[in-house]
């Protein structure tokens, strides 16, 4: 459901990110103040102007009351709007959707969201790619862990068992994928402050040990230690701050069950979710597609990429998987720039936050300040967003004008 | 009932195999499994199938449930082969075949599929139930080609 009143009514003042990669000794609250303050510094605010906290959950230090801690840590005064919202995946996106209301309703005018975790160092191994690991179990926890985890359904089969069905219904093939990685590489290695720097060709990615067929390793996003935030607040409060804004125009949320194997199927199902939210983000937003610039969508593995662009609409049924094989995704030779820092395959992935990176860098892009790797004349942005296994989404139209 | 394997009750609990913290509504569904059953909760009023085991039928909302026996056979709608576990108690399983199974008469399950290749896992492959011990907690169930 969307109300095309408020269009244009908030927008992303301030953004800011932590170092990322292995921060051994820094813990999850360490982190969120650290991307809290320079969110806030970024759009040339002080914590005096912030009036609403939202956080974003800990798989490595969860807490009943984070929001409270965290506020307590930053020094913020009284509040009008706290909460821990834990939405797994899409929690930068849903959060942004859910300010977007409490905006308008008047309950709070400059919100932050915050998001952290060492969910590298928290694992067992020093491996960015290893997945056997005290951080998978702990995003194992998501899940039913009575009646699902007993069957060991690790982030990568739960993907799997889906990219497999359209493996079969549309001949799309590994070697598709692989591209995916080889161009998020390639973005992560342009973008200042990604983790992985080291060129791989689709000859790596093929050979790489397979987790969970057709995914290998380095189909796989990456774990990281890492935090983010942003700051939100009003069209009239935005347009005197430091930065361009970036406007929300359209914003759609559905949320389903966690217990997958009570989705009526893995296909038709989620691909519904996907169809209603961006359909109702465009609707909002006055736009189409065709205008959008610069495109963000879960690359968690990297057969979900083509899976999100059919959904969302970006291709026709079948087309997703060539295209993305065919390198159009690519920032400056593709047709359609997709996860222009190298997302979560490359760039960064510390858990719950890992989309709400993939957010802020259609901020980066629409501020129009990203020197050689900028998308040429960026205006319009759109991210889909989902936690789960294709639970929770979140659709989002941003611009640098109203 | 099959065994398909099981395991030395001199091993360790497998944590993850075998969840230590159950509903209380989920009782006859793990008793089941040990018999080498499929049991599951049924609402009385309008005769839905509802599981996971719960308070109330997910379909209607009806606190009046009772349990049934599923027949235990189904077909595969979708399976994957997983070469990496996300713990040590999965490495001997290594590559399991994780699925979701359609039930005849009943709800998707995310099960094992054994006595299979991955290669030879059709999309629609008939499958019945089969039941692995873990330990004297837990029973499991996995399928494998009817």
């Amino acid at each position: 459901m969307t109300n095309h009143d408020l269009r244009g009514s908030i927008a992303i003042v301030g953004i800011g990110e932590t170092e990322q990669g292995r921060l051994p000794g820094r813990d999850h609250w360490d982190l969120s103040v650290d991307a809290a303050l320079r969110a806030v510094r970024d759009a040339g605010l002080t914590m005096a102007d912030v009036d609403g906290l939202i956080t974003g959950g800990s798989f490595v230090e969860p807490h009943a009351r984070e929001h409270l801690r965290v506020a307590d840590m930053l020094g913020m005064g009284l509040r009008r709007y706290t909460e821990s919202s834990a939405m797994g995946g899409s929690g930068g996106a849903a959060n942004l959707r859910a300010a977007l209301a409490i905006i308008n309703a008047g309950l709070a005018h400059t919100i932050l969201v915050v998001g952290a975790d060492p969910l590298l160092s928290a694992s067992a191994r020093d491996d960015l790619h290893e997945s056997r690991s005290e951080a998978l179990r702990r995003i194992m926890s998501i899940h039913d862990l009575e009646h699902i985890e007993p069957y060991g359904p690790i982030p990568a089969a739960n993907m799997a068992l889906i990219i497999r069905l359209y493996m079969e219904k549309y001949g799309w093939t590994r070697e598709q994928f692989a591209e995916v990685a080889v161009t998020h590489r390639e973005h992560a290695i342009a973008t200042p402050g990604a983790v992985q720097q080291k060129p791989i060709t689709v000859a790596d990615v093929l050979a790489a040990p397979m987790i969970a067929d057709p995914i290998g390793r380095l189909d796989c996003s990456i774990v990281t230690d890492g935090g983010v935030a942003y700051v939100v607040t009003t069209a009239e409060r935005a347009k005197d701050l430091k930065h361009r804004p970036a406007y929300v125009l359209g914003a759609s949320s559905i949320f389903a069950s966690y217990y997958t194997p009570n989705f009526p199927d893995l296909m038709d199902y989620p691909a519904a979710m996907i169809e209603t939210t961006s359909d109702e983000a465009f609707a909002m937003a006055g736009v189409e597609r065709s205008d959008i610039d610069v495109v963000s969508v879960p690359d968690v593995f990297t057969g979900i990429v083509p899976i999100m662009l059919e959904h969302t609409k970006f291709c026709a049924p079948g087309e997703a998987g060539p295209f993305v094989g065919s390198g159009m995704i690519r920032n400056g030779a593709g047709a359609l720039p997709v996860n222009t820092h190298g997302g979560n395959l490359a760039y960064t992935h510390p858990g719950n936050s890992g989309q709400t990176f993939n957010l802020v860098e259609l901020v980066k892009q629409l501020r129009n300040d990203q020197g050689a790797r900028q998308v040429p004349d960026a205006e319009l942005g759109f991210i889909h967003s989902f936690g789960g296994t294709m639970a929770q989404h979140t659709s989002v139209v941003l611009s640098n004008s109203r | 009932m099959t065994t398909a394997h099981d395991v030395s009750e001199t091993e360790p609990i497998t944590r993850f195999k075998s969840p230590q913290v159950r509903s209380p509504y989920s009782g006859p569904w793990w008793d089941g499994l040990r018999d080498g059953k499929l049991v599951v909760q049924k609402c009385r009023p309008k005769r839905h199938i509802s599981h996971p085991p719960g308070p109330v039928c997910k379909t209607c909302q009806s606190g009046d449930l009772e349990w049934v026996e599923l027949s235990g056979t189904g077909e595969v709608y979708t399976a994957t082969a997983v070469h990496r576990a996300m713990h040590p108690d999965f490495e001997p399983d290594l590559p399991y075949l994780l699925a979701y199974v359609r039930l005849d008469d009943g709800p998707q399950l995310a099960t094992w599929l054994k006595d299979v290749e991955l290669a030879d896992v059709r999309p629609g492959m008939r499958v019945r139930a089969v039941f692995e011990k873990i330990d004297d907690r837990t029973t499991l169930h996995r399928f494998v080609p009817a």
